[in-house]
């Protein structure tokens, strides 16, 4: 059974963890604190019927670009629990509080050039598309897409 | 400021300290050292040059001159702010404190000393003082938003809510539309912040009437609906609150506090009896589920929620359910059902449907047809082959749940067999397998695992863990460094400066295994160096968030810091560094890791034994001494890669060597750590494990008794339990040598509050034999109980009685196994620890680690 939630400060250490074992991009602490204290809206959890943290997204807001938008900073789900529709769950929670909140006008995220499955949830299932390329934004010199979901012209996910 | 100085060399000291501000710590220095030529013995300047050392990590020097400076102008509140400062810098906030409070002594209207003073005393949550320092700036400057909104936590903090709610009133009257001040956020996070501290009050009436009022303003519409919601069913206005709970649960169908809350208002409001609870529920579940098909929670809830009276329903709702699962290749689906497995006979109901899956998979080649019912989204006919692989699976899974580990082991075989490429079938066997004892071959199993995607960080996490659970540090390290390029800086260190404590946490215990005691402790201090830089990290968020208005998070990240130590981390870490410390004070030997020392003494009797054991430790403690001092002169080093900057903590001392001679005496170390395990994880019966075996180490006999009472107070009737009380007993209360050298005052109190008061007119024995009949149940208790009597067999006949009962090995996890065998092996005979052992090896024939 899992359950999907706004996160709050208790939640941060387990996020880490869940960050730490599944991504090659991870933050101290102090980042998921300045998360949680400046847009405590954005940060949703998955958990187990233990309440361990499984899945979880970390999203902020730039408003100093063209207009008003939301970031994903990072998204992951922990590999036993994947293909659940967790990630889509998480993603659309982060995207309505944006909205709802900060009347963002649309998302935007990096995903590396290499990763298929991530691309395909951001693309065919939450109608992300390819806004640019940025050469060697990863440590290890990978690109990255630089994607962008416009809101009120997303696909809705088919009920 | 440098009001002592000719106007020149004045302007050359307000220079210094915009420098100083602006970091530019060169040319704050030259400065300093301009004025200083000239007035050698300017007592501002010389402290605001040790300010600037500091910065740039000249510890001592920087004490040196701020301390000298202060010497020359005990008068000036900027040689005492400057010595706060230093304190601050160096996490010493009490100190600091009360260098502040003796600058405002001499400018009691310092605003910048007094930020500074509220800064700590939130920090450390001195309210009291926090809330005085709060008034005074509030008074001194109230054009300014930020002294409003803190004396208002400063009141809530101190439950004052009323008056916290005030001040916030008072506040926010000032604000008109349009006001630059706030943005539409802000002022709804306010108003949010404020109704929060109306329903901590149980003002819900209040916090309701509110919420109505504050409606257009709010844009955190989840927050202000959740806060509806609570607050209504706190009045139990039912109707209302039924309301809410739907509109939440229409914005997330997956949220189960939201689920509970709508079941609690429309049960409330039917007045539905206790019995009849559980089916209301699930009808409620079946409404939603109806209209909203794709989501999972109304499904899968009522299969928590029914009891044994309704198997049938049970079986067929399961069933239905766990379909879209198989048909879609969900891999999850048995970490999905995990809850069910609390009731037995929903174990059996689980079993049988897919062992009968998988006859009628065999059979047709298709899972068997359902009755034509609303909660079957799947039709019969064939199934995919990919389907059978997934009954597979869960089947492997369910065995391996169960504890039956052939099974287990059968059906994962017969998976991989049939699809070889599905990575998750072999992250299951190197489960399976770890479960069997059999570390080596489940390390092998998690590499293939990670072999086959190896662009996937958690196969490479899972694989690295397998590693170091059978002491394979460098394979692991080699691993996990694939995924920890940071820059320049790689490896542990890169591991390091991400905080990532499971890592730390597993090394540590290899090591300890490995009987390598400087990089286990090297390991285990890193993780609590996270925690103290967890604790520092809120300090920038005092004065940040009083500008973002983000109060409701702020308030509980206060709450959260308060107790970040009792996370998993913290303590796991503390609890493996004490038995580390308790290892080496018993054999002080390991420590130079001289391996003659320790044949030497191998070769000594037990108490010319101890004798030299001894001598070696308080030789060592000599060594130690010195150490500190030297250390003491090299200043403390950031243990965070600057760029440019240094080794990192890590880097220097790699090995832990000078990390572990530097202690001196280890069980005053263990002391230490166990302080904060009885402080954050008192509900632990372990940590009353600890102290008391670092008690009778340090002849503490009232808390090795204290400890005893705590650890049955926590868990009265288990085997920790259990050993406490007998070992007090044998170890203290019954034995001459420890009694005649304690204190009659100590003597008095533990033979009144003492083992009798637990045990009774019962004999010891007795009282062992009493809890094992009563806990048949748990295999665990059952063999503390066998060990309690081992301890306490005083003839060959009673010794070989408590051996059967280690021997009955059935229902025992290898993991416990393994940890009695170590427990065991600190007491009892060799030949008896080896027959143990032998019994494990039976149960457990695939195990490859020593026990």
């Amino acid at each position: 059974m899992v359950n999907i939630r706004l996160a709050n400060a208790d939640d941060l250490l387990a996020m880490q963890t869940v960050n730490l074992s599944c991504l090659p991009e991870n933050y101290q602490m102090k980042y998921y604190f300045y998360h949680v204290l400046s847009w405590p809206q954005l940060i949703h959890v998955a958990e187990d019927h233990n309440g361990q943290i499984v899945g979880y997204v970390l999203a902020k807001m730039e408003d100093e670009a063209d207009a008003v938008h939301g970031h994903i900073t990072s998204l992951a789900v922990l590999r036993s629990y994947r293909r659940m529709g967790i990630a889509r769950k998480l993603m659309e929670a982060a995207h309505r509080a944006m909205q709802e909140t900060f009347q963002a006008k649309y998302a935007s995220l990096h995903v590396r050039k290499s990763n298929a499955a991530a691309k395909h949830l951001y693309v065919d299932t939450l109608g992300y598309k390819v806004f640019d390329v940025e050469a060697k934004y990863y440590a290890d010199a990978e690109d990255a897409f630089d994607m962008r979901c416009t809101f009120g012209q997303e696909k809705t996910a088919a009920k | 400021m440098g009001s002592s100085l000719p106007s020149k060399e004045q302007s050359q000291f307000r220079q210094l300290v915009k420098f100083y501000e602006t970091k530019q710590h060169k040319k704050a220095q030259k400065t300093a050292d301009g004025i200083l030529k000239k007035f050698p013995n300017h007592g501002e300047t010389l402290a605001m040059k040790g300010l600037v050392l500091n910065s740039v990590n000249k510890k001592e020097e920087a004490y040196e001159l701020v301390k000298l400076g202060l010497k020359n102008d005990l008068k000036s509140h900027v040689c005492w702010h400057v010595y706060g400062l230093l304190y601050r810098s160096d996490r010493l906030y009490v100190d600091a404190s009360r260098a502040y409070l003796q600058a405002l002594r001499i400018d009691p209207e310092n605003v910048q000393i007094l930020r500074d003073l509220a800064l700590l005393q939130i920090q450390t949550r001195h309210f009291e003082g926090f809330i005085s320092t709060r008034r005074t700036l509030l008074t001194l400057k109230p054009g300014q938003k930020n002294n409003w909104i803190a004396f208002a936590l400063a009141n809530h903090v101190l439950k004052n809510y009323a008056e916290a709610v005030k001040i916030i009133d008072t506040y926010s009257a000032t604000i008109v539309p349009g006001d630059d001040r706030e943005s539409v956020y802000e002022r709804g996070e306010l108003q949010l912040y404020k109704n929060s501290i109306l329903e901590e009050n149980g003002d819900h009436d209040a916090a309701l009437k509110h919420l109505e009022r504050i409606k257009d303003i709010v844009v955190d519409r989840s927050a202000f609906l959740e806060a509806q919601a609570r607050n209504l069913l706190a009045l139990e206005r039912n109707k209302e609150a039924e309301e809410i709970a739907l509109e939440l649960l229409e914005r997330n169908m997956e949220n189960s506090v939201y689920h509970e809350q709508y079941h609690q208002a429309v049960l409330s409001d039917e007045n539905v009896a206790e019995e009849h609870q559980p089916r209301r529920k699930i009808e409620l579940c079946d409404e939603l589920s109806k209209s909203n098909p794709k989501m999972l929670l109304p499904k899968r809830m009522p299969l928590d929620l029914l009891d044994q009276g309704s198997k049938e329903d049970f079986v067929k709702r399961l069933d239905s359910y766990v379909r879209w699962f198989l048909e879609r290749g969900v891999p999850a689906l048995s970490v999905d059902l995990k809850s069910l497995y609390r009731a037995e006979w929903k174990v059996l109901a689980i079993e049988k449907l897919f062992t009968g899956f998988e006859n009628s998979l065999k059979e047709s080649g298709a899972l068997p047809a359902v009755d034509n019912d609303t909660h079957s989204p799947v039709k019969s006919g064939n199934s995919s082959p990919a389907v059978v692989f997934w009954v597979m699976l869960f089947l492997a899974q369910h065995y391996d749940r169960i504890g039956d580990l052939d099974g287990a082991l059968k059906y994962i075989n017969r998976a991989i067999e049939h699809t070889p490429t599905v990575i998750e079938a072999f992250q299951v066997k190197a489960k399976i397998l770890k479960h069997c004892g059999n570390l080596t071959e489940a390390a092998e199993c998690a590499d293939a695992a990670r072999k086959m995607d190896l662009a996937d960080r958690y196969l490479n996490t899972k694989c690295t863990k397998y590693n170091l659970r059978c002491n394979k540090v460098e394979e692991a390290e080699a691993n996990v460094a694939l995924f920890t390029r940071d820059g320049e800086t790689r490896g542990v260190q890169a591991l390091y400066d991400m905080q990532c404590m499971w890592f730390e946490c597993e090394i540590g215990d290899a090591y300890i295994r490995m009987k390598k005691p400087g990089l286990a402790l090297k390991n285990l201090k890193a993780v609590e160096r996270h925690f103290d830089d967890f604790i520092e990290d809120q300090f920038d968020f005092h004065t940040y968030c009083l500008r973002k208005e983000t109060m409701r998070s702020y308030v509980n990240l206060l709450l959260v810091e308060d107790e970040i130590r009792s996370s998993k981390y913290f303590t796991r870490a503390a609890k493996a560094a004490i038995r580390l410390h308790i290892d080496l004070h018993d054999n002080p030997q390991q420590k130079d890791g001289s391996a003659e020392q320790a044949a030497a003494l191998a070769n000594l009797s037990v108490a010319e034994r101890k004798k030299a054991q001894s001598k070696l430790r308080k030789s060592q403690a000599k060594k130690a001494a010195a150490e500190e001092l030297k250390k003491k002169d090299n200043g403390k080093a950031d243990g965070k890669k600057g760029k440019g900057g240094g080794d990192g903590w890590m880097e220097t001392d790699p090995d832990g060597s000078e990390l572990l001679k530097g202690i001196k005496d280890h069980m005053v170390e263990a002391a230490r750590l166990l302080r904060e395990l009885e402080k954050y994880a008192p509900r632990d019966v372990e940590t009353h494990e600890l102290a008391f075996e670092v008690a009778i180490r340090r002849n503490k006999y009232l808390q090795a008794l204290r400890a005893v009472n705590r650890a049955a107070a926590v868990q009265p009737r288990s085997s920790a339990s259990v050993n406490l009380v007998v070992r007090l007993r044998l170890d203290v209360e019954d034995n001459e040598e420890k009694t005649s050298s304690a204190l009659p005052e100590v003597l008095e109190v533990v033979s009144t509050c003492g083992t009798h008061k637990i045990v009774g007119d019962r004999s010891l024995s007795g009282y062992v034999n009493e809890i094992m009949t009563d806990s048949a149940q748990s295999s665990d208790t059952r063999l503390g109980c066998g060990m309690a009597l081992l301890r306490i067999a005083g003839n060959e006949n009673e010794r070989s009685r408590a051996m059967e009962v280690l021997q009955d090995l059935s229902g025992a996890s290898f993991k416990t196994c393994r940890q009695l065998a170590s427990s065991l092996s600190s007491f009892a005979k060799t030949e008896e620890v080896e027959s143990f052992k032998e019994a494990v090896k039976e149960k457990y024939p695939q195990c490859t680690v020593p026990l």
